[in-house]
């Protein structure tokens, strides 16, 4: 008998990396490393599944800075460039390792999955990977929401209020431009909440979003059914909170799934292993060495000399395993849960990064893809439904303000807001307070003074990212974040200074357009005067 | 503050800082070991009160993108080239962030005309520049001297919620203090489950103490369970599984 729903929540972001100065850019490698290993194999997953007819129900956010460079063709271009001499590379290999079964046969493997790769960015979506998610959530499977305009961590961006509801209202807008209808869900970045934002979503026609399990915990009133009901804010929106029990098996780093050591190795990898005249061509033209995808090594051992050979066929019947254990743990926690709350069906929301599953834990989407059609077909105690889902069959629920939450360490804004970071602030702050006075001074602009405005607007949301306080604070690539923030700043200064002057450089903001192509479709009047 | 910056200034300035970060036996050390105590203190995540990096980003070396890229760019980055961040936008305020419960942060900037006219009508050269915190639903205040007209703080206070807000301003030897920056009004968050009951959607205390523990969040009156949890966290910023 079905006890109650679970709701599996894949966060897919990234910042927004596109540098058409340079014909190769490092950092663009952190979309193409998501796509291979974590978006195509959902979409091909999902597209399983639909084929099979397995009922099952998913929600992922794709946030708008990933969904724009999803549909950009020059980092299709290069997407499909690298992915060209990936096929080659693993065609390569597979000569090198004749004579070592164990590595030959996953050369083989290797070749193969690149090949099918490329076979369904190219011919399946025909490089159109948005249009593959928009299908599933045509079909009624997927539940896509959307974020943060530029993942702008709202905690830190209160104090101007017009800057939180300005990345709202851009998302929105651009959700509509890719997925053709409004969205109803949006992960808050980094799951920040503060009490208030919820307004903001009401305005977008918002229905629910997340929140870390002690924002739901100590909401202003107590929640009768802890995280396992959603809060209705007194705005409308939904607040849904995440479940901790099944968020650690598979996050933590002692306890969780991708840790056992018959999961491939992250860190091992042939681009840092294999001899620069032979690797050479496939790694940074500097030299640098860097991540090419074929590792042959599983998590054995803590010095890389140690790491035994990965088994593909040994890491199938773990994952296939670990997510009967998941399950087993989910149907045991459902009935706990009906039982304590009186016949109310619990709903256990449970997010993960979504390039978790595929890049960080390579056979991610396996394991997931196992938890589904176990899910559908072993068992009838565990349903996969949606929030949405969740709220058309329970529109009663109890009303309350959840609590200023995240879900970065310590629970609140320490990660964006401590020493490494702090600086960013009053930059942010000031450019964000400019930009409502340009939007209160040009209500209507139009022509090239629009082009201007609408420009700075890119240039503040693009300094909002959280990813760039993230990665200062988590200290590598650290010079690359304290450039795109100071570039943005800088490039949004000029702006206001030429803008207020009467006297726009149209050759730099030519060059501002040519750079930062984030949202074509940008209204700047999304800062003016709060509602 | 960066080495640079510190090394610029006086042993005895550097010493009064030491002082400020609690720092042992800074009296005896040289300007170079000062240095390096105060760098070393401020690469420590997570003390009560701290003096923070400073309203100064880190410079980066080049114009060029830090991560290497090959060949001569194809477009002259002249728009990687504006100019280092201001350090300061020409108006008197102030900014106040909340970290986390009982921890916050503050930024401000102080115009050099309204510090000297508030010195003018202070009258006192002795008189020092403070962050006067407030609790605004308590009706309690808390002072922290600040030195720098354009500078940032993070600090403790032992608020477990209410209303905050801070004013810069000028305090002379007899307490008067002359307002000169009123920041924007924060909550403080609470860490621990409200008390308060909607009566539609009523409780039992044993029972929400069991969906409580059910929910992660383990015994209600002993949030410190909790916040272990999320101290350790099980999310993106807990391990490496993001870069």
């Amino acid at each position: 008998m079905e006890q109650g729903y679970f709701a599996l929540v894949l966060h897919a972001h990234l910042p927004f990396v596109r540098h058409p100065e340079y014909p190769e850019f490092m950092e663009e490698d952190w979309l193409f490393e998501a796509i291979g290993e974590t978006y195509i194999p959902l979409i091909a997953m999902m597209d399983r599944l639909v084929n099979d007819g397995v009922p099952f129900q998913l929600t992922m956010s794709l946030t708008p800075p990933l969904c724009e460079m999803l549909a950009d063709p020059l980092l299709e271009e290069r997407y499909d460039r690298r992915l060209n001499k990936m096929v080659e590379l693993a065609g390569r290999e597979m000569e090198r390792t004749r004579g070592h079964d164990d590595f030959h046969r996953m050369a083989r493997f290797y070749h193969e999955r690149f090949l099918d790769e490329r076979r369904i960015f190219e011919d399946v979506c025909r490089r159109n990977l948005l249009g593959a998610f928009k299908r599933f959530q045509d079909a009624g499977v997927l539940e896509i929401m959307t974020c943060g305009a530029t993942h702008g961590f709202f905690p830190l961006m209160q104090v101007g209020e017009r800057a939180v509801r300005a990345q709202v209202l851009v998302a929105r807008d651009n959700y509509q431009k890719h997925f053709g209808r409004p969205p109803n869900g949006i992960w808050l970045p980094e799951c920040g909440y503060y009490p208030g934002v919820e307004r903001h979503l009401a305005e977008a026609g918002i229905r629910f979003f997340i929140v870390e399990t002690h924002g739901l915990l100590h909401a202003s009133t107590r929640p009768k059914y802890g995280v396992f009901s959603p809060l209705i804010t007194l705005s409308g929106p939904a607040a849904f909170g995440r479940d901790m029990e099944s968020s650690k098996q598979v996050w933590s780093a002692e306890e969780g799934y991708p840790g056992d050591p018959d999961y491939r190795d992250f860190y091992r990898d042939i681009g840092f292993d294999l001899p620069e005249d032979y690797i050479g061509p496939y790694i940074h033209p500097d030299g640098i060495r860097i991540h090419t995808g074929i590792k042959y090594h599983r998590i054995t051992g803590k010095k890389s000399a140690d790491k035994a050979p990965y088994r593909r066929d040994w890491a199938m019947e773990k994952a296939a395993s670990h997510a009967g254990n998941f399950l087993f743990n989910r149907q045991a926690q459902m009935r706990h849960l009906s039982g304590a709350m009186a016949g109310r069906k619990p709903i256990i929301v449970a997010p993960y990064d979504a390039e978790l599953f595929g890049h960080w834990w390579y056979e991610g989407p396996e394991f997931l893809e196992f938890f589904i059609r176990k899910t559908a077909f072993d068992q009838d105690e565990v349903r996969l439904a949606t929030p949405m889902t969740y709220l058309n069959e329970n529109p009663v629920n109890q009303r309350a303000t959840p609590s200023a939450s995240s879900w970065g360490a310590g629970g609140y804004s320490e990660y964006w807001l401590e020493g490494s970071n702090a600086w960013v602030y009053r930059h942010l702050h000031a450019a964000a307070d400019r930009m409502c006075e340009l939007a209160d001074r040009f209500p209507d602009a139009r022509g090239v003074l629009e082009r201007a405005l609408n420009q700075a607007a890119r240039e503040l949301l693009l300094a909002q990212s959280s990813d760039w306080a993230f990665i200062m604070k988590t200290g590598t690539t650290v010079p690359y974040a304290v450039k795109r923030t100071r570039d943005h700043i800088m490039r949004f200064t000029r702006l206001y200074e030429q803008i207020l002057g009467n006297r726009i450089d149209e050759g730099f903001l030519k060059e501002c357009e040519w750079l930062d192509t984030i949202f074509q479709e940008i209204d700047y009047r999304a800062y003016g005067p709060l509602p | 503050m960066t080495p640079q910056t510190l090394n610029k200034m006086t042993v005895k300035a550097l010493r009064d800082l030491a002082r400020e970060l609690s720092i042992k036996g800074y009296s005896g050390m040289r300007k170079a070991e000062l240095v390096d105590a105060i760098c070393a203190r401020q690469r420590e995540p997570d003390r009560d009160t701290r003096a923070a990096t400073g309203g100064m980003p880190p410079r980066v070396e080049t114009s060029a993108p830090s991560s290497a890229s090959t060949g001569p760019p194809r477009h002259a980055p002249r728009l990687s080239d504006l100019g280092d961040l201001p350090t300061q936008y020409g108006r008197t305020c102030a900014t106040l962030m909340v970290q986390k419960p009982e921890y916050l942060y503050a930024y401000w900037e102080i115009r050099e005309e309204d510090l000297a006219a508030a010195r003018a009508s202070m009258g006192r050269v002795d008189a020092r520049l403070v962050m006067r915190a407030h609790n605004v639903s308590a009706g309690v205040h808390t002072d922290i001297e600040v030195h720098a007209p354009v500078g940032d703080w993070f600090f403790k206070t032992d608020w477990s919620g209410g209303r905050v807000k801070v004013e810069i301003g000028l305090k002379g030897p007899d307490g008067r203090f002359i307002v000169l920056a009123v920041s924007n009004e924060v909550e403080l968050p609470s860490a621990r489950a409200s008390d308060r009951v909607d009566p539609e959607w009523a409780i039992q205390e044993e029972q929400f103490e069991a969906i409580y523990a059910l929910s992660g969040g383990f015994n209600p009156g002993d949030s410190a369970q909790l916040q272990r949890v999320m101290r350790e966290g099980w999310g993106p910023s807990s391990g490496d599984w993001r870069r």
